[in-house]
């Protein structure tokens, strides 16, 4: 995976942070992976996993305005870095290459079999 | 109203959450809720909150636990747990002394805690039972009986609104016809029908409440009713009681707990008694019934008790000499009390056992955990560089101490889960020498099992407590220089090791005067002969009569093996009646109870009994059978007579003549003293007769020559002859032999204990002479001096604590003696034996080490300077 080095879940992560662009905190993370993605994430193991990305570079963050509705807590923006795009530019063609350098029969072979 | 996260739940994720993350966290936690509050209710957000809040509950989350910037003590804490698995490795020796000791120690700690647990745990379903006892007071006499009027349940239960229900039992002594055989089931009782509520006897077929209701009517135990019907449906059966009653199963039970004083294989209702056996159990002179009352939940038993005191004055007719008060004992201390109480409708022990166990259990703790922190500690001298290099490097108080908790807490842990284990492996080996059905069962009894964890946790967290307060106080320079006063402080050793042996003598004392105290026992003058003697009964009766059986004596005397024959109402182990005498001296009158045995004139001659004055029966006096009476020694003695023969005891309208004295024999169980007890001629009337006979060689032979005969004689009766000596004072001769076992095998550990403890100490301590001796040897001291040097040490501790160890148990054991009725004599000799085993001990453990150290070559030691 060369110099980049995420987990599976750090990617849909990155990615929906990516997606909601300058809109990123917990809770719209949240529910960005739980609609699009259409999988069940709880608020520590995203939390961890932001704190984790944050640490390698991959995000950066500033506190935004306070609000009623969150008992005048902050929000947290999340934005990607250059690092994090790369990050995700490596992932999405390492794993390009490896689609394509899976042989036709075998992909054929699937298909016809669903 | 604004709806609320759990606040609880809340606070707590504020005070574990890192700092930097917490705000927004909770904010998002906040929103989130809210957001679940409208979509999906109150109940159902505030529980998916604590779910969220839990979830975040991990160590990236916990600032405690979050490494960032901080120290790394998670990490320090495995690094610790390394080492300390490492240390004990690299140190085999001395783990293995360490963790053999600590799991000896919690092995016997086990053993004896699930022994006195069971011990104590006779009866204790329902503390609101309790047994009520006879209390017979006269001028020189107190006794407590646990014999009742027949009458008195129903009356108490009637007439005291506190008592729930009233009980009476007796035991049988009945037999039952299995098939054409007649058979003696050992234990049986007479039971009312409360019986088998009060006591929590659950019927496995029949109905609980009425199976006792009706005369007649059987509840067998599971083991009895398979016997009698292998092939099931008990319910209704009959069963047929000394070839004269039918009696009807109406319920079948679990076999009864063994930890109950009671025995029981079957239970016939109260009133079938009077079909069985002449007795009215109207009358209020009658002494044949036990009596268990279950209070009100709320009743006060004390007060219950004043009011049961004088319960007997309205139906029985005070008399002068002697008063007769009722005593109510729990059901719970029924069991441990059997010596105190006369009478006896089950088995017994006594207290006496469960504190000597005490006793050696705490001295076993003791013993164990001094050897724990004696060894721990001592061991720190080999790690004087290792600290002192830590603390170089900035190690402070706290990080010591978690490093030695953390050894500490891993070899308790080791010990612990290794005792567990043993005492599963061990305890079946132990059931069978304390005769008792123990279970070590981890669910049911994780109280106990937390106790011995707890013990062996507080063993290690002292173990590393103590390193920590007294390391810190040390100079780096001194550590690492090896001059440490580690190296110095030498005499609080020498407290311990004094200590240790101290504590190791009255076990070995004790044991010893255990052993003798059994075979003082065993071999102890009972005043009779019970060898060669072989007994039964007869139940006489239709068809039994007297005669025939004086006949069949005739004709069997005419058999060479056979010495003496004597027919009697009791004799020793076989019940005797009870005979209220008076003897007026001048104007005095004084009162006693004598136990009374009816005999015939063959009575002494075939028991051995030893006369010291007067003279036994003579068959041509007729005097003598009708009022003659033979008293023993401790009649005389209670009447203070100089001279007996002669004397008259009065009884009612008879006047008995005492015509010879016997020498004291035990006719009941050593556990209690003789009482008073007279020997009279039997008359005729009686319900059975006790068959004695001494034999003389061809034992076997001679036993199923009587039995051929006198079953061919009685065919209704099931006769079968026992030597006396193999059932002899079973149960007391059983207990004190199981009683011993253990404790000398207890001993035995507590002393190896104190042997590797000493070990470990002398390791420690040689280590630190070291130098010493190197330098002796370079200025030419020979293997035999340094040898007697360093034991010299050891033999002065020694002799302090034998002296110290010694004398005070033996004061002690000079008191406690006298809780047997009959006991051997503490001699002084014991002392020298017990101070010879300990020097022994001591000498083993020790010598091996500083030969070792005394032959040692200098330079090892001396050179590294």
């Amino acid at each position: 995976m060369g110099k980049y080095q995420i987990g599976e879940f750090e990617e849909v992560v990155l990615l929906a942070v990516a997606i909601l662009h300058g809109q990123a905190y917990g809770v719209s993370i949240r529910k960005e992976i739980e609609t699009k993605m259409d999988r069940k994430v709880s608020i520590g193991a995203l939390q961890s996993c932001l704190d984790r990305l944050q640490k390698k570079g991959y995000l950066s963050s500033q506190d935004g305005e306070v609000t009623n509705e969150r008992g005048g807590r902050p929000k947290r923006y999340f934005q990607i870095t250059v690092a994090g795009k790369n990050a995700l530019e490596s992932t999405k063609e390492m794993r390009n290459q490896l689609w394509d350098s899976i042989p036709q029969v075998i992909l054929d072979l699937k298909f016809s079999s669903i | 109203m604004n709806p609320k996260p759990p606040r609880l739940v809340l606070q707590f994720f504020r005070w574990f959450c890192r700092r930097d993350l917490r705000y927004h966290i909770e904010g998002d936690l906040l929103e989130f809720f809210y957001e679940n509050v409208e979509e999906k209710g109150i109940k159902q957000a505030r529980r998916i909150f604590t779910t969220e809040v839990l979830k975040l509950f991990r160590p990236r989350m916990i600032r405690f636990l979050y490494s960032g910037l901080k120290l790394n003590y998670l990490g320090m804490s495995k690094l610790n747990f390394l080492v300390a698995i490492r240390r004990l490795y690299r140190n085999r020796t001395h783990s293995l002394i360490n963790i053999s000791g600590l799991t000896i120690g919690l092995v016997s700690i086990m053993l004896m805690l699930l022994y006195i647990n069971y011990e104590t745990s006779y009866d204790s379903f329902n503390p609101n039972i309790y047994r009520v006892e006879t209390e017979f007071k006269s001028e020189k006499i107190q006794e407590t009986w646990d014999n009742t009027p027949y009458p008195l349940a129903n009356e108490l239960a009637a007439t005291l609104p506190e008592i729930k229900s009233a009980v009476n039992l007796r035991k049988t002594a009945d037999y039952m016809v299995l098939g054409e055989q007649v058979v003696h089931e050992k234990s049986g009782l007479f039971a009312d029908n409360g019986f088998l509520q009060m006591f929590e006897i659950e019927l496995l077929e029949g109905d609980q409440t009425s199976a006792l209701q009706n005369p007649s009517s059987i509840v067998l135990s599971k083991t009895l009713a398979h016997k009698y019907f292998p092939n099931g449906q008990y319910l209704g059966k009959t069963i047929n009681l000394n070839k004269e009653l039918d009696v009807v199963v109406t319920g079948v039970f679990e076999d009864y707990r063994h930890n109950s004083h009671l025995v029981m294989d079957y239970i016939l209702s109260f009133s079938t008694i009077t079909r069985l056996h002449n007795y009215n159990l109207k009358t209020w002179d009658s002494r044949g019934s036990v009596c268990y009352i279950q209070l009100q939940r709320n009743a006060s038993a004390s007060l219950v008790d004043d009011r049961v005191s004088n319960f007997l004055e309205k139906h029985i007719e005070p008399n002068s000499y002697q008063t007769e008060t009722l005593s109510l004992r729990p059901l719970s201390d029924v069991y441990l009390d059997t010596a105190k109480v006369r009478g006896g409708i089950g088995k017994g022990s006594t207290k006496t056992i469960i504190y000597l166990f005490y006793i050696v259990l705490i001295f076993t703790s003791l013993i164990t955990a001094l050897n724990y922190m004696n060894s721990t500690s001592a061991e720190l001298i080999n790690r004087e560089l290792e600290i002192g290099i830590k603390k170089v490097m900035g190690g402070s108080r706290g990080s010591f101490a978690i490093q030695f908790m953390i050894e500490g807490l891993l070899v308790a842990l080791v010990g612990f889960v290794l005792a567990l284990g043993l005492t599963f492996l061990i305890l079946p080996y132990y059931n069978l020498i304390v005769n008792r059905p123990l279970e070590l069962d981890i669910i049911n009894s994780s109280g106990f099992i937390g106790q011995v964890f707890l013990f062996a946790l507080l063993g290690g967290i002292i173990t590393g407590l103590y390193p920590t307060l007294y390391l810190s106080a040390l100079k780096i320079s001194a550590l690492i220089q090896g001059n440490s006063s580690l190296r110095r402080k030498s005499i609080s050793r020498k407290v311990l090791v004094t200590f240790q042996l101290f504590i190791a003598m009255p076990l070995i004392f004790t044991s010893i005067l255990i052993a003798e105290q059994i075979s003082f026992l065993e071999t102890r003058d009972i005043g009779f002969d019970r060898f060669d003697l072989a007994r039964t009964y007869v139940t006489l009766g239709s068809g039994n009569s007297d005669e025939k059986l004086k006949s069949i004596k005739q004709e069997i005397l005419s058999n060479s093996n056979i010495k003496n024959v004597s027919l009697s109402g009791s004799g020793p182990y076989f019940g005797s009646d009870p005979l209220q005498v008076e003897w007026q001296d001048n104007n005095e009158t004084e009162h006693v109870k004598l136990r009374i045995h009816r005999v015939d004139t063959d009575f002494i001659e075939t028991y051995g009994l030893e006369l010291t004055a007067g003279r036994t029966f003579d068959k041509s006096f007729s005097t003598d059978i009708s009022n003659g009476i033979i008293i023993n020694e401790t009649t005389k003695e209670y009447f203070s007579w100089d001279e007996a023969i002669g004397k008259q005891l009065k009884s009612g309208n008879t006047t008995y003549h005492v015509i010879g004295v016997v020498k004291d024999f035990n006719d009941f169980t050593m556990f209690k003293k003789i009482p008073p007890m007279g020997l009279v001629v039997r008359n005729q009337g009686l319900n059975y007769s006790l068959i004695s006979v001494k034999v003389s060689g061809k034992r076997e032979e001679t036993i199923s020559y009587l039995n051929n005969t006198f079953n061919s004689a009685f065919p209704n009766e099931p006769i079968q002859f026992e030597l006396l000596e193999d059932n002899f004072d079973r149960s007391y001769i059983e207990t004190l032999g199981n009683v011993s076992k253990m404790f000398v095998f207890f001993s035995v550990l507590a002393i190896f204990l104190a042997a590797l403890g000493l070990y470990s100490l002398v390791s420690h301590s040689t280590k630190m002479q070291q130098k010493m001796i190197a330098i002796r040897k370079v200025l030419g001291a020979g293997v035999s001096n340094l040898f007697s040097l360093l034991l010299k040490e050891y033999l002065i501790l020694y002799s302090i604590a034998a002296v110290l160890g010694l004398v005070t148990t033996y004061i002690v054991a000079l008191k406690v003696i006298n809780v047997f009725a009959y006991h051997t004599t503490v001699k002084l000799s014991y002392l020298l034996v017990g101070g010879g085993i300990a020097l022994a001990v001591v000498l083993i453990s020790v010598s091996a080490k500083i030969l070792f150290t005394a032959r040692a070559n200098p330079v090892d030691s001396i050179g590294k300077e």
